[in-house]
């Protein structure tokens, strides 16, 4: 201790303090640094963690599977109904399933299910099925589940037909112990979301208990075969399922020696790139679950403590070993180990990254990663906050009143837009979103005539806000959806680091100049909707080979597409409560970037900018003169003493 | 209620008929389903008052001695498991007053002057009875408590000072340990007559089965004598009883010659073969569905031969088949009593076994199904750890008549319910008030759970919602039973229809919810204690410091040092100091300005 005292002492005496104020920039940057660093050092060796059953009443892989054998007469014969349901009216193919496992003995149900919006309503006819375990006391249920269509808009074909042959042949089970509830949604977006939520929020006329898991079979067109299984798990907002739901469908799926994969990466666990591409592949996944489409159907039971997972077939056709019967055996055999569990999943883990089926990282390796990102937006702001309260006219407390104000106002603006982007009609949605985003370009020149005449010190102190806010965000949000805040961390870097108000902006040199080009440069490029364009360009509609020329990437752009895309986005937002992305932008994106685009807009008053910069320097002497005769009166206090 | 008083004053005629008898019903239903009642009834000796009982013949010591020394007046006890299908089996065995609610259900009358005396006798016999019945009765306490609810109505005549308690365990598994005890009671204990076919394992793999125990008093001019009546209704799947006769208990996929399909879709072949529904024909034999055919007459019975009942036959049936004419039964063993194409009857012959068969081409023509008069849908709504909601939906299928139902719920503490919350719609009325009347009892937290009583009028053919809010709350840690995040179950509500007719009276259950509280990681508290013990640990070392250390001036030290010429001057006060120790001792501790 007495070590650590006079450290602290030398420190202070020789301005500690003061140096590392003025580093903290740089240990700003390097935060981000080592945020981005410590993600490609996770799936290094020693990093990660096997996968283990956690919850012993699993026993995956125990019991034995009986769909096989003449079964599979069974299924083909669903295979061939379900093609002729293909062409059929989704009302009337409905009913047709719903005599069928109503047949079976379940008591089944067609739930018709409508969303609307002002002129636009989305609506369809989901249908399921309720089979009480022989014993049970329907406090508890299952799910099997097979949307018609898939989430690659596919048509479930070998899915819905496997979902019916097996909800048959359970019934010939006594062993159930939980409910089983078929369903047969419209799709995996808002058929399925209204299906769960109906469950929760109103009386059923075909009912069961609390739903403990669920299976979405997924296994479209007319093959019979199949490559491997990759399995699907993310759902709504980073939302994840038990990890031992994951593990058991691995473990089955290793004990029949299927092929399975996770997020499409096919290579061994053994090389470092393939683990480090499904980390990528995961995060990228997790940040843009729900972001404007469909997903794969695990997806609507996160956010009701349902633990849900997708098991895809993937047909690759130059080697598709596994036959459909092995799928079903798969499937049943992970219900069986649901039926298994005593209480609701809650041993293992629901906050996990994983980087092959079989290894995964757990919350405390890689949250430090969006913790440290987050972080750097802090210590940026508190930075920004230091540096403008050293100036006279910083100390001023009404001044910080009303720049917090104003930020408060920016806040409250974007807000307004965003009532205004939510309730729009959703054919004029898309003039609505250029009209915002014209907005948003011009709004920061008015309030750049507001702030005109305030001193250097209020626009670093809007600033310092508006990172620290920033910060605030992303730390939170890193716990609960680690991926999203990682990658806003990352999108909102140059706003917080390369949009600087250069300190001589009289001399005009080269390095300014540089500075101011790479200033406005990350303005447009951090905007939002250019980073809505920028993602519809590349990754909903990657251009063809022909488009990728300058001119024509842009005029290419189809507009029905684009269209499609932000109204599906202010969908996923309404109907199926996806907060991860559109409130985002309007509530931390925007004003974060409106208030770096004011900032930069101000260095261009140059007269105030100069008039401020004397203040500092006249401010900071004075300070330093003031200290002395603390000093001064503190030596006489002593000598007085003596 | 003079309904229920009828009802009741019928069930006590029934239990008059002396000694013992026991019946067997059997009832197809539909989907190969059936509907297995059996009821055992008998008596004590008679004595001038049920104080005064001492012989108790065929009637069990055991639980006459426990309902004497607890001072007992009524005592009705209920295990069920399984799930009521009533839209394919219609109402409830007899109007569901032997039917409970899953898991365990007691209610007594309870002798006392006043209420604490009876209420610690209350505790006292659910504590023998737990005993006796290998049931957790003995976690009946005062929060599962309910202390005269308007629901039950005693079935003889009793006088003021009796209290009722009624307490459920619904989170209680029935099994073959409750139905050992229970068959131990009866006179021929399950070696001879119906009672022989009462086997665990064929018990308990039924689709509903429900167990009831009365225990009623019976008093006349001539004096007074305990009865007992037992029930046991089973509804057994067919089919899989057959199948696990027939091949091990998995299911085992069919050959392909012997799968039954559809020839006229055109896809048919070899390989495709479209299932058809299961086939209308049946055959099976009592012993198929219970494992062994029933050995022999109870030698104990003792029926009056000549008592006739409401269908004019003989009313000492031991067992009857309720049919239609596309079934046709065989017998063997027993005798014949009556025989008509809805019903047959047989009683058994000591010393001789007795097996019935079933056959049928049409399994879906069963005896006229009578449907329950109220359909009641009771659910969990909303999310999250924090606040919940229940919706119950009380449905009236009569298309001509209004009823009145009392229907009743207790909720555990640990579910807080905002009455305010409370909504009631009626489908087709905007502004009709269905509540009667109401009786509440807020929770005490750990002390008593909420009590909710309604009487409640439907109007014909609609629907009533009832829907409230309640909050969920944090436990003790010791508070949570094992396995927590099963959930925590809550009882069955009870729906009593109000009528003054006993056929059209029926009380039935709903089934129990599963309530998810906020459930801590039990792993916690260990790093709870780490992260505390952390804590403490350093402000104690902070505080020590403080108060044992003496404060100077940092210049003062500054100019001490500076006097001694620096860090050298320290290295050459440390080598001084070696040879002649002590000299400087004073003057370094100051400088130092630390403790030991």
């Amino acid at each position: 201790m007495p070590l650590l005292q006079r450290l602290n002492r030398v420190f202070n005496k020789k301005g500690g303090i003061k140096s590392l104020i003025s580093l903290l920039p740089v240990i700003s940057v390097l935060l981000v640094l080592a945020g981005v660093c410590l993600l490609f050092v996770l799936p290094m060796d020693g990093q990660f963690r096997r996968t283990y059953i956690s919850e012993n009443a699993l026993l995956p892989g125990q019991a034995h599977t009986y769909f096989k054998d003449s079964e599979e007469n069974i299924l083909r014969a669903y295979r061939e109904e379900v093609k002729i349901l293909k062409d059929v009216a989704e009302s009337e193919r409905a009913v047709v399933i719903e005599k069928w496992i109503n047949d079976m003995g379940y008591k089944a149900a067609i739930h018709n299910w409508s969303f609307t919006h002002q002129d636009d309503v989305k609506s369809g006819s989901n249908v399921y099925g309720v089979l009480h375990a022989p014993r049970g006391d329907t406090t508890e249920s299952m799910i099997l589940c097979a949307p018609w269509i898939n989430g690659d808009n596919e048509f479930n074909e070998g899915g819905v037909a496997l979902a019916i042959a097996l909800a048959r042949y359970f019934t010939r089970w006594s062993v159930w112990s939980k409910d089983i509830i078929i369903v047969i949604p419209s799709d995996t977006r808002f058929g399925l979301s209204k299906w769960v939520a109906d469950y929760h929020y109103t009386s059923m006329s075909a009912s069961s208990g609390a739903i403990q898991g669920g299976v979405v079979l997924d296994f479209p067109g007319s093959y019979e075969h199949f490559s491997r299984i990759e399995v699907k798990y993310t759902g709504y907002n980073g939302q994840l399922p038990n990890l031992d739901l994951i593990n058991t469908a691995v473990l089955i799926s290793a004990h029949m020696h299927l092929n399975i994969v996770i997020h499409g990466v096919a290579g061994t666990d053994h090389e470092y790139k393939n683990r480090a591409t499904t980390l990528l592949r995961g995060i990228i996944d997790q940040s843009s679950s729900g972001l404007y489409k469909q997903g794969y159907g695990n997806e609507p039971f996160s956010g009701w403590r349902v633990d849900a997972i997708t098991l895809k077939a993937v047909m690759d056709t130059q080697s598709m070993p596994f036959t459909q019967i092995e799928y079903g055996k798969l499937v049943e055999s992970v219900l069986r180990s649901i039926n298994n569990l005593q209480e609701h999943f809650h041993q293992s883990f629901f906050f996990y990254l994983m980087i092959s089926p079989w290894q995964f990282v757990s919350i405390g390796t890689y949250l430090p990663a969006a913790m440290l990102v987050g972080a750097s937006f802090t210590i940026k702001g508190i930075y920004l906050w230091l540096k403008a309260t050293e100036s006279a006219s910083g100390k001023s407390i009404v001044e910080s009143a009303h720049a917090f104000g104003f930020f408060v106002a920016i806040l409250l603006a974007c807000a307004a837009l965003f009532t205004v982007a939510g309730s729009a009609p959703s054919s004029v949605l898309l003039p609505i979103y250029g009209l915002i985003s014209g907005i948003s370009v011009i709004l920061p020149f008015f309030l750049n005539k507001i702030v005109e005449r305030k001193s250097e010190s209020y626009i670093t102190k809007l600033r310092s806000y508006s990172l620290i806010y920033a910060g605030l965000v992303l730390t939170t949000l890193s716990t609960l959806n680690f991926s999203l805040a990682l990658i806003l961390g990352l999108l909102f870097f140059p706003l917080a680091h390369l949009v600087k108000p250069s300190k001589e902006v009289s001399e005009v040199s080269i390095k300014t100049s540089v500075a101011s080009l790479v200033s406005n440069a990350a303005i447009i490029l951090t905007s939002p909707w250019t980073g809505i364009l920028l993602y519809f360009r590349f990754i909903v509609c990657p251009p063809s080979s022909k488009e990728t020329v300058f001119p024509r990437l842009i005029t290419s752009i189809s507009v029905p597409k684009l269209d499609d895309f932000v109204n599906g986005m202010m969908w996923n937002w309404r109907a199926l409560g996806v907060w991860s992305f559109v409130p985002i932008l309007f509530l931390v994106w925007l004003p974060l970037w409106i208030s770096a685009f004011v900032a930069t807009l101000i260095q261009e008053s140059k007269v105030i900018e100069v008039e401020s910069v004397k203040n500092g320097k006249a401010g900071e002497e004075k300070v330093a003169v003031n200290s002395e005769g603390v000093e001064d009166g503190k030596k006489s206090d002593e000598s007085a003493k003596d | 209620m003079t309904g229920l008083r009828i009802i009741f004053v019928c069930l006590v005629q029934a239990l008059l008929v002396c000694g013992y008898y026991e019946k067997l019903d059997l009832r197809p239903l539909p989907r190969n389903a059936l509907l297995a009642s059996f009821s055992f009834s008998l008596s004590s000796e008679l004595a001038p008052s049920v104080r005064d009982i001492t012989h108790y013949g065929i009637f069990p010591r055991s639980v006459g001695q426990i309902i004497k020394s607890a001072h007992a007046h009524e005592v009705h006890l209920r295990f069920a498991q399984g799930w009521w299908d009533a839209s394919e089996w219609g109402s409830l065995p007899e109007q569901g007053e032997f039917a409970g609610g899953t898991g365990v259900e007691v209610w007594a009358w309870m002798e006392g002057s006043e209420l604490a005396e009876a209420e610690r006798r209350w505790y006292e016999l659910v504590n023998a009875l737990s005993g006796l019945f290998c049931a957790s009765l003995n976690f009946v306490d005062s929060t599962r408590t309910t202390i005269n609810p308007l629901s039950f109505s005693p079935s003889s005549p009793s006088s003021s000072d009796k209290f009722l308690f009624h307490g459920s365990l619904p989170r209680e598994t029935v099994c073959t340990e409750n139905l050992t005890p229970f068959v131990k009671l009866l006179p021929c204990k399950g070696r001879a007559g119906i009672s022989s076919l009462l086997d665990g394992h064929k018990i308990f793999d039924s689709k509903w089965q429900s167990m009831s125990l009365d225990f009623i008093p019976e008093c006349t001019y001539r004096g007074c004598r305990l009865g007992m009546s037992q029930k046991i209704n089973v509804v057994l799947d067919v089919l899989r009883s057959l199948e696990r006769q027939n091949h091990a208990p998995v299911p085992i996929p069919r050959p392909v010659e012997r799968l039954m399909c559809d020839e006229s879709k055109q896809y048919h072949s070899s390989e495709k073969c479209f299932p058809l529904p299961t086939a209308p024909t049946v055959k099976y034999k009592i012993s198929d569905l219970f494992g062994k055919s029933v050995n022999s007459k109870c030698a104990l019975e003792q029926v009056d031969d000549t008592e006739l009942n409401e269908f004019g036959e003989n009313a000492g049936y031991n067992i009857c088949a309720h049919i239609t004419g596309a079934w046709s039964l065989s017998r063997q063993g027993g005798t014949v009593l009556s025989s008509y194409d809805t019903r047959a009857c047989f009683s058994l012959v000591e010393n001789e076994e007795f097996n019935l068969s079933f056959d049928t081409d049409n399994t879906s023509s069963v005896s006229p199904i009578s449907h329950a008069p109220v359909h009641i849908q009771r659910s969990m709504t909303g999310r999250g750890q924090q606040h919940g909601g229940i919706q119950t939906i009380i449905r009236n299928p009569s298309s001509s008549s209004d009823i009145s139902v009392i229907y009743y719920e207790v909720l555990p503490w640990y579910m807080k319910p905002y009455l305010s919350s409370m909504t009631t719609h009626v489908s087709g009325y905007s502004s009709f008030d269905p509540v009667q009347k109401i009786l509440y009892k807020p929770f005490l937290e750990r002390v008593r759970g909420t009590y909710l009583e309604m009487i409640l009028t439907i109007p014909a053919a609609s629907s009533l919602t009832i829907s409230y809010d309640f909050d969920k709350t944090l436990l003790y840690l010791a508070e949570y039973p094992p396995d927590a995040n099963r959930g925590f179950d809550v009882s069955p509500g009870i729906l009593r229809v109000i009528s003054s007719s006993p056929e059209d009276a029926y009380v039935m259950r709903t089934s129990s919810l599963l309530l998810a509280l906020p459930t801590p990681d039990f792993s916690m508290p260990y790093n709870v204690i780490i992260l505390t013990s952390t804590v403490m640990a350093l402000v104690f070392g902070t505080v020590f410091n403080i108060l044992v250390r003496r404060f100077v001036y940092e210049e003062d030290i500054e100019r001490e040092y500076r006097g001694r010429g620096g860090f050298k001057g320290r290295l050459k006060e440390l080598f001084k100091r070696k040879k002649s120790a002590n000299e400087d001792d004073k003057k370094a501790k100051k400088i130092e300005g630390t403790t030991t």
